[in-house]
């Protein structure tokens, strides 16, 4: 019987056969299996990639701080040099604070999530986009993830596929939205 | 070890009088001003100094030292001038105790071990880091105490019997017992809860007990030091200083002397309390 090598497997990963030591097998619809596949292949070649890890630095010192302490947790701060807090900014509410997450902190850290910065016209465009094309009212916070989904999109494959996380209803930002863009509700 | 804040608890113990501590912001409203009221400050009857490390984010601090904290800022306060304002007052001051107190960021920023080293040779005596509670004790106060600096903590209203041992247990100097539920410089104390607070704690500790948030005159300063070590007095000197500032915020001529004739009286207040003197 083998034993595991470490008890963390978020940080290890399963082995190749989709194993975390003597636990595993995979447990997925057989269609999704390429995808899953190719999603591991990208995942590996930009963790090797220079280019990328570049860029995703510079996109980290442009956008994501440094860590820090406030209010109790230590995560990435928007923070000048002598650690005073910046004010952050966004047209959403939920993202509207000089930190983040201190869980996003650590994915971040570990090369596991590539964090990338949309701005508030972006996402309130694609906020419009979702409300024109599907009927479906996104909140401001998952419109900025749509946001880049669009950006992504048009450069993939048209047998490529995105999973976006629609985390949150926008009845709640009707009214700023309605301010941003000139609307009186 | 001895430090300065030991030594000074123990001379006003054996002399029978609480200590008057007082607190004001580094470089607030500009840091020449705070320099000359930071020299000023033991002649006019402070006994221990506790010196506030701007931060943006004073979660702890009620409008006035807020406020305080601001005008520093704008003024260029940084972390680096903080230290140079306290290695500048040991140059003519050899035995006032100076505590630095703010928040954890700035010092995390800086560099902990680069902070303590440089505060230690500054001739800083302890730390009250806010935001830090005794859950993350390795982080900065366990090498503060190997630096030989002391480590002052806050206890409130609500630190039952069950947490105070931890507390205590890293905590050095003196115990700093926070009077009221809510921010500094908001209601004032009581001085017969306030009495059976320190009692409660001093079952639990030989630390000297220091009262604050909320003392704002020297009657005040009267009744809360008969019943403790040390009476702490910020928002109402940094509100004095704020009171003699022009419409721009800038220092005017008699803005170190309006903080040092409240000191002064607070001093007065904290001296006229006679206990019996204690064994040091």
């Amino acid at each position: 019987m083998t034993k595991p090598v470490e008890p963390n497997s978020f940080r290890t990963g399963p082995d190749e056969n989709g194993y975390f030591g003597l636990f595993g097998g995979r447990y997925v619809a057989e269609t999704l299996m390429p995808l899953i596949l190719d999603l591991e292949r990208a995942y590996h070649e930009a963790r090797a990639d220079p280019a990328f890890h570049a860029e995703l630095s510079a996109l980290n010192t442009h956008y994501t701080g440094r860590p820090g302490v406030l209010h109790g947790n230590r995560t990435y701060l928007l923070q000048d040099d002598d650690g005073q807090i910046k004010e952050g900014h966004s047209i959403s509410a939920g993202l509207d604070y000089p930190g983040i997450g201190p869980e996003h902190s650590w994915l971040r850290d570990t090369g596991r999530v590539e964090y990338v910065p949309i701005m508030d016209d972006e996402a309130l465009e694609a906020f419009q986009l979702l409300c024109r094309l599907e009927g479906i009212i996104p909140a401001l916070e998952p419109s900025h993830a749509l946001a880049e989904v669009v950006k992504r999109a048009p450069k993939m494959g048209k047998d490529q596929i995105i999973v976006m996380n629609l985390c949150g209803r926008g009845d709640k930002d009707v009214f700023t939205v309605g301010r941003h863009l000139g609307y009186e509700l | 070890m001895t430090t300065r804040i030991d030594r000074r608890f123990a001379e006003l113990a054996a002399a029978g009088r609480p200590a008057l501590v007082t607190f004001t912001t580094a470089g607030d409203p500009d840091p020449d001003t705070s320099l000359a009221l930071l020299r000023a400050l033991p002649g006019a009857g402070a006994d221990v100094i506790e010196l506030g490390m701007p931060f943006s984010d004073p979660m702890a601090d009620g409008p006035a030292i807020q406020r305080a904290g601001r005008r520093a800022l704008s003024a260029g306060q940084t972390m680096a001038r903080t230290l140079a304002m306290v290695r500048a007052f040991r140059e003519s001051d050899a035995d006032t105790p100076i505590v630095l107190m703010g928040y954890y960021n700035p010092i995390y920023s800086y560099g902990n071990e680069r902070f303590l080293a440089d505060a230690v040779a500054a001739g800083v005596d302890g730390l009250i880091v806010v935001d830090l509670p005794a859950e993350a004790d390795d982080e900065l106060c366990v090498p503060a105490l190997a630096a030989g600096l002391n480590f002052v903590r806050l206890a409130t209203p609500t630190t039952d019997d069950r947490r105070l041992p931890r507390l205590l247990q890293n905590t050095s100097g003196f115990l700093y017992y926070v009077s009221i539920t809510g921010i500094t410089g908001a209601a004032s104390p009581d001085p017969t809860s306030v009495a059976a607070a320190v009692a409660r704690i001093k079952a639990k500790t030989r630390l000297p007990v220091a009262v604050g948030f909320g003392v704002k005159n020297a009657a005040q300063a009267r009744l809360i030091g008969a019943a403790a070590d040390g009476v702490v007095v910020g928002s109402a000197l940094v509100q004095a200083i704020a009171d003699t500032l022009d419409a721009d915020g800038r220092a005017s001529g008699h803005t170190v002397e309006a903080a040092v004739g409240l000191v002064r009286e607070l001093a007065e207040g904290v001296r006229s309390v006679k206990k019996s003197p204690a064994a040091a």
